[in-house]
């Protein structure tokens, strides 16, 4: 696992496993690192919304664009709640906080309509007060080829007393079995509805390669990068070509 | 006039002439025939228009650093002289089109190698060859052998096509030429001592050294966000990426290729 700062960052710390702890918004480079590095890896990495969308927002977008086969887990509490409650990247016009105490007067950010809009290989959105579906939802994002990306409603019950519980549910539904994850076109047009936002798998596109199989490196060898060892005959031919 | 071990040429061109070329086919020329060399190179642009210079310090010993001294500049366009004005003193020999001589060098008190560059260029085929005229002229006042400048020519521009070729050699004649008309008759020599130990040396540049040294630490992922003079090592590594087993990947921004290199 990788993750970065926040309090939902801190996920890796109550779970036993494997995992490099960033900075704060850049978990997602270390994150394409290690499956590049070793791709035989599962890597998950779960933050939040400041993190990701916010200090990471660059990282965001070119991290879907490379299409590394990991998963990124969105805690999204529309707060900052580490910092103890600012506005983050998601939160809704008129939140008001210590900051903004006029209200957020900026657009939220979408970031389903984002992926979708870089042809992302998995689009999802979940809520944390549905466990059983939320766990089907992340299943199919960590088995799924390529880069997966799952935003998650969970309430901040210290810093958010705007987006509660009761606020995530009312203003969300589940997409039904009819609904195609595969058409683009219908996939935006779920990713900007925003009376209630859908639940599910909202995007899937299984065109593209991934990252690590467009590297070179794993075209005749499988073996990960630490286990290999410089060659360093090709290495001393290559400075006696700089003696002619 | 010199003190004859080690001697500083600065080349002062407009960006897009080409003085990358000459720079790199002298350095390739001095080494081979058995001199010590080192190059800095500075860009105003690395396009087009504005000055570009690189000096080159060539020496019987070995050269470790860049030197504020210049014994001779080559100028190149007008207005070549003036970002090096302070560094040319009247012990340079100043070489040029006349049309690319600061009048206030005019005074007497410099040395002044004039030559009709613009139109023995022309002569040859065109300005792009002034480049190579000056890289006759330049082996002609450190007693290369002529043979051996066409020899190296051929080498070095393999892709060229044999016309363009053989204009290279024909400018690198004519300058070769007028230098051996120049340089004695104003008892300017620029002879060097030369050692059988400086041609089996490598040439190098830092980016060369920094990949070839990364290399050999065991490197095998490398990120980088594109800026001189760090560019050239990505592109080191992008060209022996292949090779060595190496992961090369263009970050988004600093912080991204600090974060995926490890
Ligand atoms: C470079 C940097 N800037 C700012 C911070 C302070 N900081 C820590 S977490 C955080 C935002 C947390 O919000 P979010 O990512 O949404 O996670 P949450 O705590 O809400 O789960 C900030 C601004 C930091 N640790 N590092």
């Amino acid at each position: 696992m990788v993750s970065g700062i926040g309090q939902a960052a801190k996920t890796p710390h109550y779970i036993n496993t494997s995992f490099f702890d960033g900075l704060h918004g850049r978990s997602l480079p270390a994150a394409i690192a290690i499956k590049a590095s070793n791709p035989e890896l599962t890597v998950i990495v779960e933050s939040g919304d400041g993190c990701t969308y916010g200090e990471g927002g660059n990282h965001f977008i070119n991290a879907i664009r490379r299409n590394a086969d990991i998963t990124t887990i969105v805690h999204d509490n529309m707060v900052y709640g580490l910092t103890k409650g600012q506005a983050s990247p998601t939160s809704r016009r008129g939140f008001t906080t210590p900051v903004q105490v006029a209200g957020v007067n900026l657009e939220p950010f979408n970031p389903i309509a984002v992926a979708v809009a870089l042809n992302a290989s998995f689009v999802a959105r979940a809520f944390a007060g549905d466990i059983e579906k939320t766990k089907e939802i992340i299943k199919s994002a960590i088995t799924h080829k390529g880069y997966a990306l799952i935003d998650v409603f969970q309430q901040c019950v210290s810093f958010n007393r705007l987006n509660t519980f009761k606020w995530y549910r009312d203003h969300s539904y589940y997409l039904d079995a009819s609904y195609d994850p595969h058409d683009r076109e219908e996939a935006f047009k779920k990713a900007v509805e925003s009376e209630k936002f859908p639940l599910g798998i909202i995007y899937i596109n299984n065109k593209n390669p991934t990252f690590e199989e467009n590297l070179a490196v794993y075209k005749d060898n499988r073996e990960p990068l630490f286990k290999r060892s410089v060659d360093y005959r090709k290495l001393e031919q290559l400075m006696e070509d700089k003696r002619a | 006039m010199f003190n004859q071990k080690d001697i500083s040429i600065v080349l002062s061109g407009e960006a897009g002439q080409g003085i990358q070329t000459v720079e790199r086919l002298l350095l390739r020329l001095f080494k081979l025939s058995g001199l010590h060399v080192f190059s800095y190179s500075e860009f105003m642009s690395r396009i087009r228009g504005g000055n570009n210079s690189t000096e080159i310090r060539v020496s019987s010993e070995r050269v470790n650093s860049f030197c504020e001294r210049i014994d001779v500049f080559v100028s190149l366009h007008e207005g070549a002289m003036e970002r090096h004005y302070d560094r040319i003193s009247h012990k340079t020999v100043i070489i040029g089109d006349p049309a690319h001589i600061d009048s206030r060098f005019r005074d007497g008190n410099h040395t002044l190698i004039e030559i009709p560059l613009r139109d023995t260029a022309k002569l040859v085929g065109g300005p792009i060859f002034t480049n190579i005229i000056i890289v006759g002229i330049i082996a002609s006042a450190f007693h290369l052998d002529m043979a051996f400048v066409r020899d190296k020519l051929k080498s070095f521009f393999t892709k060229a096509t044999d016309d363009i070729l053989s204009k290279n050699i024909t400018a690198a004649e004519k300058g070769f030429s007028m230098g051996n008309d120049l340089f004695p008759a104003r008892r300017i020599d620029l002879k060097l001592s030369m050692s059988d130990q400086a041609k089996g040396e490598l040439l190098l540049n830092g980016a060369d050294a920094i990949g070839m040294g990364g290399i050999a630490g065991g490197c095998n992922f490398v990120s980088s966000y594109p800026m001189s003079p760090s560019t050239e090592v990505l592109v080191f590594f992008a060209k022996h990426a292949e090779k060595f087993g190496i992961i090369v990947e263009q970050a988004e921004d600093e912080i991204c290729s600090a974060g995926i290199s490890w």
